[in-house]
């Protein structure tokens, strides 16, 4: 267990955000948190945290836990000026050699000496991505990775995500809205709406009653068309990517 | 002593602080903290101990409110601070009047408080003259002690910057990140709190009230134009407060101003170049 939550709770003057939400995050995990906006997914990823304290419930952190934690929507505020060297490793040391793996396998190594508020969407996930790999962490939180990228770069984004999840074997907690391209890689979806609405497998989520009460019967049609597979073993099953015939990387592993 | 020694000091400390004031977005939050002051200043006179004291006790209790509040609002924080900033300054000015319409002198300052930087003398008592002074800043000749008081503020706010620089720069960059990573933020919100309430003391009265944020922003306005990292902008802002206070104090020296105006005028000036400067420079190189 890297990260229990128990029966949390947040009330707002709207009302409750969060009722009674109850999980857990397990070593190797790779789950998936779906829900409309408003449904207090961000918040629960800020009470898994430990950012932000709940009104109700418990949250306990395996002893020692890191965690690299990328935020919502990154604006960087041009007003500061900071190269991307220096973002990666501000308020902490990393070794170099390890720091220059985690540039390669971000991709970033054009970017060091730009300006953090002049990168594009897409390079600003990966910068962020690589100082959360940075701190070698047993868990990766995400918080709506893809948000602002263009279909191709959410493609790449989420690809490059499951080999991350091969390839170092981090636990990964996501808040997405792209259920479509999620659907491949996550092991396992919670589909939040203020509370737990269904849980469990990509492929039989999508058939649950509540699921389809909150998303519609169009999308878990539409979800039936892509192809999955998840009767075999989980290490297995995330190197399918999309498509379903690119692999890569993480077969030769298991 | 070299009069010019404390107005240079408090430009040295201006760069960093103001550098920080400017990627926080404080600016408004310094310039509150400024205005609460001139309370402070009058409640010293009134009850009768230095007013130095009455600034530090005000501006450390605003700077407390002004954190508590941000995390706790129904009304937007640049109306809070509005009306805390303009409340504090009618106040203030009333009560300066009142005092001296009242008790026709100001009682002497008692000597148990040996740091206080300014010991408010009979003959000080016209309220035009208080407020000129704390308003607008004053030539006065600044006494060895509150050279000293100055050098020991000025070195205590340099040594806690180092030692919260990285994480105040991670939690400029964004609040949930450096919360996710163990920043203490709300910690580091305090201190930049007191740092600012500090400085407001340090410099009330060589600049004063109306013009000590100006002493803090323009310079880091103006290197931020010409700056690709967060120490190089410190440099320049350092190099740009101390040229725009030096000219100013003795621009106020020569034509017996006060120095406010005149420092905040000559850094204008800085900051106008400065943006021909960035202008020349993106022609060159697009990217800072």
């Amino acid at each position: 267990m890297l990260i229990e939550g128990q029966n949390i709770s947040v009330a707002k003057e709207a009302g409750r955000i969060l009722d009674n939400v109850s999980l857990q995050i397990d070593e190797k995990d790779f789950l998936t948190i779906i829900g409309p906006n408003g449904a207090g997914k961000t918040m629960l990823l800020k009470c898994l945290l430990g950012v932000l304290s709940p009104d109700e419930g418990t949250v306990t952190h395996k002893p020692g836990l890191t965690i690299g934690y990328m935020p919502q929507s990154m604006e960087i505020d041009p007003v500061l000026p900071l190269s991307v060297k220096r973002f990666l490793t501000l308020n902490m040391t990393v070794e170099t050699g390890f720091l220059d793996e985690i540039i390669l396998e971000t991709d970033i190594g054009h970017l060091l000496d730009r300006q953090m508020h002049a990168l594009s969407g897409g390079e600003i996930q990966r910068v962020m991505l690589a100082r959360a790999l940075a701190r070698d962490p047993d868990l990766l939180i995400l918080d709506e990775p893809a948000q602002n990228l263009d279909i191709s770069g959410q493609l790449e984004f989420y690809k490059l995500l499951e080999r991350i999840y091969h390839d170092r074997q981090k636990a990964i907690l996501m808040v997405s809205h792209d259920i479509h391209l999620v659907m491949a890689s996550t092991q396992r979806v919670i589909c939040l709406y203020h509370h737990v609405c269904c849980s469990g497998a990509p492929q039989a989520i999508t058939q649950d009653p509540e699921f389809i009460s909150i998303f519609g019967d169009d999308l878990s049609k539409m979800m039936a068309v892509y192809p999955h597979e998840h009767d075999h073993d989980h290490s297995h099953s995330l190197s399918h990517s999309l498509s379903g015939h690119d692999h890569h990387g993480g077969d030769d592993h298991s | 002593m070299s009069p010019l020694i404390a107005p240079l000091i408090l430009a040295v400390i201006a760069g960093p602080v103001g550098c920080l004031i400017v990627w926080r977005r404080m600016a408004y939050f310094g310039d509150a903290i400024a205005h609460s002051a001139l309370l402070g200043v009058a409640l010293g006179l009134s009850i009768g101990f230095a007013p130095n004291i009455g600034v530090a006790l005000i501006c450390g209790i605003f700077a407390g409110t002004l954190v508590y509040l941000q995390h706790r609002r129904k009304l937007s924080i640049d109306t809070l601070l509005g009306i805390l900033a303009h409340g504090a300054l009618a106040l203030g000015l009333l009560l300066v009047f009142w005092t001296s319409v009242e008790t026709g002198h100001t009682p002497h300052s008692e000597t148990h408080h040996p740091e206080a930087l300014t010991t408010q003398t009979a003959e000080q008592i016209d309220p035009h003259v208080i407020l000129e002074t704390y308003l607008l800043g004053s030539l006065e000749n600044i006494t060895m002690s509150q050279n000293i008081t100055l050098i020991i503020g000025a070195i205590m706010i340099a040594i806690t910057l180092k030692l919260v620089w990285e994480p105040l720069i991670l939690m400029t960059l964004n609040l949930d990140l450096a919360r996710a990573e163990g920043v203490p933020t709300l910690r580091l919100q305090y201190i930049m709190m007191g740092i600012m309430a500090a400085l407001v003391v340090l410099g009330l009265q060589i600049t004063g009230v109306l013009f000590i944020t100006s002493l803090l922003i323009m310079p880091a306005a103006a290197a931020r134009q010409i700056s690709k990292t967060p120490e190089k902008m410190i440099i320049w802002a350092v190099i740009f407060a101390f040229s725009g206070v030096l000219a100013g104090y003795i621009a106020a020296q020569q034509a017996e101003l006060p120095p406010g105006p005149t420092i905040v005028s000559a850094l204008t000036i800085i900051f106008i170049i400065s943006l021909f400067i960035s202008v020349f420079l993106r022609k060159k190189n697009p990217r800072i």
